[in-house]
């Protein structure tokens, strides 16, 4: 037994004991100076006079497991004592503090939940410790953390950080195109809008024989997207002409992509509003923050914009892959979708057929 | 063989849960603790990462993703060699402004070194003024600023209700202007380092304006063109008075009942007016008092002022008295002139000639005695013709300092050591000399003759 563990054996009378009750039902007590060490246990003693006795033992949070108990009255068994000086105190911390990062971060949770502020910052100091000077990388190697943010959302904000002059002037660069842009794009719609009603006319009656109405919207914004994903897949540091050029080439694109484009079963609703000019944004990391141009182009939420990627990338790879298989998995499709089919021609180009047709 | 088989399938089978119990240890110790910290710690724990690692957080998870635009402790250090850094410097700052949730500031530092746009330097101080900062340190590190620069931000941080802590750093080019409705009400630390004052009334106000002030610390002030420096404040308890000069006909007047802590450095001149008053609570003091060395004629007139210095400080427990000016040299040599402390438990000396065993006579309850033998003394020794009584039966601990080649010095530890008789520790630092030389003294020290059994030596 240590030298402090002998000096706290009294006489029973004379020693009193708090009783403290762990979230897995076991019950154990702890010497009165050491557990009032924690300001919770304290306060549920002082203020609702608790843990007298086995019956009325304090019920921790959950937070603190056994394990955590342990080491909390550790360190409260050690601070407690009122002669110690400053050197011995810091050094026992430089000891205590010694454990990997998965107990640490358990132990910063428990000492939080007990509010025993003097181990929450000796934890919470280790904890930075570790993780200053880290990349993003390796700090979520070391914690476990998820990598769930999408290539957009970490280059966002990554442009604060870095300020990388090059991204920088890549931003003002696209920012100023994509300003052209959306001036060209407002030329374009009209275009667009006429062309649109051309072929919405033609698709109207087929899915009025088809029996469904909402999926000529969805047929051109999935061209449209489809053509921009592709413009996606490009290298980001494409120079933003090439990226006009794209754009321009883009309502006669509309007109072959009508004919030669096989569509998903998917209907893509209420993306009508999108402009074409939000994925070339995409490329872009989006300006949430205005730090270069002050641009503010959020207008899609992030949440819908990431499934739209999603679908339209989808769409890319099954265009791609062997159409005869596509094909048949498009027939398999029972009665309930109403896609409308390509099918291929004799001459290559691509004709639609209704649902009941065959091949 | 179908034996086998089944023993092949067996020890799969073995593997298998294996396996599974492996994976379900794994999976425990895969487990993102950190993100399941409720989001106030995570932000305590941000709060000890340089801020630009801090705001990288951001990177790491969903989780991650916005807890940065929380953070309440904000330090910006501007201080770069070439303008591409301190133009990144600028627009993070920006950039994490104006990112930032509109919450209160905790602590705000901002330190700005030549190059840095001072209307961005505005922007930020008002920023952390408007959102109601409690901590604020300004470090100005370029003698490009000017006075004019700042005007606008005098008033709004002058003005400032919420602040508690207030520390302005600055090369003198600054003269700081104290406005007139100048209210700083829940102020209770106040540093003021290498400022300039314009006049009187710039610190009387500012002074008059904190009237809950608990620490003050002027440091290496250009107080030459003040008349008075008054400090009276009841509420104060550490006070510090440093460095720089004081202009000669500056009157000092210091009446503060709870001051605690009390240290005071400045070159003495004698016409500088020094009144102490009201110092009861003092129980430590650290004076150091240099002199200017061209009144050598007059020293020994004037011990007057240097008596009221003495007998205000009294009262306190420790006491570190270094940089001796003449004054107080001559007043130690007359041992009648010096007051008695009761209380004085720890005393530090340096720099003094003589006298310094009129002092330890003065001193009963003395425990812990300390030399700082950097401008020690007389030129040759003189065995003190009264043995002061706190040596020879209170004093347990001796700390030499800066010891060098000086036989003096030498002299006088082996007089404390063989007259103190409940000594328990002797330390003592050498300086300047070879590793060789060090081990000789070393070996001298300890074979001086002891007093007392119990003196444990130790020398650095």
């Amino acid at each position: 037994m240590s030298e402090v563990d002998m000096a706290v054996i009294k006489p029973e009378m004379m020693k009193s004991y708090i009783w403290l009750q762990t979230a897995d039902g076991s019950i154990q007590q702890v010497e009165q100076e050491v557990a009032m060490f924690c300001p919770m246990i304290c306060h549920e003693v002082i203020q609702k006079g608790m843990g007298s006795s086995k019956n009325y033992a304090i019920s921790l949070p959950q937070r603190v497991n056994p394990a955590m108990l342990s080491l909390i009255l550790d360190y409260c068994r050690f601070h407690q004592v009122p002669g110690r000086s400053n050197k011995e105190r810091k050094s026992f911390d430089e000891k205590f503090i010694r454990m990997d990062t998965k107990r640490l971060c358990e132990l910063t949770s428990a000492a939080d939940s007990l509010q025993l502020k003097p181990l929450v910052d000796l934890t919470s100091r280790a904890l930075a410790r570790i993780i200053e000077g880290k990349s993003p990388e390796e700090i979520r190697e070391i914690f476990h953390l998820p990598d769930d943010l999408t290539e957009e959302e970490k280059l966002e904000p990554l442009k604060n950080t870095t300020d990388d002059p090059r991204i920088r002037l890549l931003n003002r660069l696209y920012a100023k195109k994509r300003k052209e842009l959306k001036e060209r794009q407002k030329l374009k719609n009209i275009e667009v809008e006429e062309e649109r009603v051309d072929d919405r006319s033609v698709d109207d009656l087929l899915s009025f024989i088809n029996g469904d109405n909402g999926d000529s919207k969805g047929i051109k914004n999935s061209k449209s997207k489809k053509k921009n994903r592709r413009r996606k897949d490009q290298q980001k540091n494409t120079s933003a002409n090439e990226a006009i050029k794209n754009h321009n080439k883009e309502p006669n694109g509309l007109n072959q992509v009508c004919h030669s484009a096989e569509v998903g079963q998917k209907v893509r609703a209420g993306v009508g509003a999108t402009s074409n000019l939000h994925d070339v944004k995409d490329d872009i990391f989006d300006n949430k923050n205005e730090l270069d141009d002050g641009d503010i182009d959020d207008e899609i939420d992030p949440a819908l914009k990431e499934k739209i990627d999603r679908e339209v990338e989808d769409f890319a790879r099954r265009l791609n892959s062997d159409w005869p298989e596509r094909m048949q998995e498009i027939l398999s499709f029972g009665h309930e979708r109403k896609p409308v089919h390509f099918s291929l021609n004799g001459n290559g180009s691509l004709r639609r057929y209704a649902n009941s047709e065959q091949r | 063989m179908a034996i086998k088989r089944k023993q092949g399938s067996a020890n799969a089978e073995n593997l298998k849960t294996r396996d599974v119990k492996a994976r379900r240890i794994d999976e425990e110790d895969l487990a993102d603790r950190l993100s399941e910290l409720p989001d106030h710690v995570i932000l305590h724990i941000m709060s000890f990462l340089p801020i630009k690692e801090a705001v990288r957080t951001c990177l790491l998870s969903t989780r991650w993703k916005d807890l940065f635009t929380s953070i309440s402790n904000i330090e910006l250090d501007g201080v770069l060699r070439n303008k591409a850094l301190r133009n990144r410097f600028m627009k993070f700052s920006d950039g994490f402004l104006s990112l930032r949730k509109d919450i209160s500031v905790d602590r705000f530092r901002l330190c700005c070194g030549p190059g840095i746009d001072h209307r961005k330097i505005n922007e930020w101080i008002l920023y952390a003024v408007r959102h109601g900062v409690r901590e604020l340190d300004l470090i100005f590190q370029s003698r490009s600023f000017e006075t004019r620069h700042f005007t606008e931000l005098e008033f709004t941080v002058f003005t400032c209700k919420t602040l508690l802590t207030l520390r302005l750093f600055n090369l003198p080019s600054l003269v700081l202007t104290i406005p007139t409705h100048c209210c700083l009400p829940k102020l209770k630390v106040l540093h003021l380092t290498f400022l300039k004052f314009s006049d009187d009334e710039s610190i009387r106000r500012l002074l008059s304006s904190c009237n809950s002030l608990e620490e003050l610390l002027v440091q290496s002030c250009e107080l030459s063109n003040l008349n008075k420096l008054s400090v009276c404040h009841p509420t104060l308890k550490r006070l510090t008075i440093n460095g720089g000069h004081i202009d000669p006909i500056c009157e000092l007047e210091i009446n503060t009942p709870n001051l605690v802590c009390f240290d005071f450095g400045y070159f003495y001149c004698e016409e500088t007016r020094l009144s102490l008053i009201n110092l009861n609570s003092l129980s430590e003091a650290r004076i150091w008092i240099g002199f200017i060395a061209k009144m050598f004629s007059n020293f020994c007139n004037d011990t007057a002022s240097a008596f009221d210095l003495m007998r205000a400080l009294s009262c306190v427990q420790s006491f570190h008295l270094t940089g001796i000016c003449l004054e107080i040299q001559a007043m130690l040599q007359s041992p009648s002139l010096i007051p008695e402390f009761p209380n004085l438990t720890s005393l530090k000396m340096g720099a003094c000639y003589a006298g310094w065993e009129n002092m330890l006579v003065r001193c009963p309850c003395l425990e812990t005695l300390a030399f700082e033998l950097e401008d020690f003394g007389p030129v040759d020794w003189h065995t003190p013709k009264k043995d002061p009584s706190c040596l020879q039966h209170h004093i347990k601990a001796i700390k030499i300092f800066a010891l060098k080649r000086k036989h003096v010095e030498f002299q006088l530890i082996g007089y404390l050591l063989k007259k103190a008789g409940v000594l328990e520790s002797l330390t003592v630092e050498i300086k300047s000399v070879t590793k060789r030389e060090q081990r000789m003294m070393s070996k001298n020290i300890c074979a001086l003759p002891k007093a007392s059994k119990k003196c444990h030596i130790l020398i650095i």
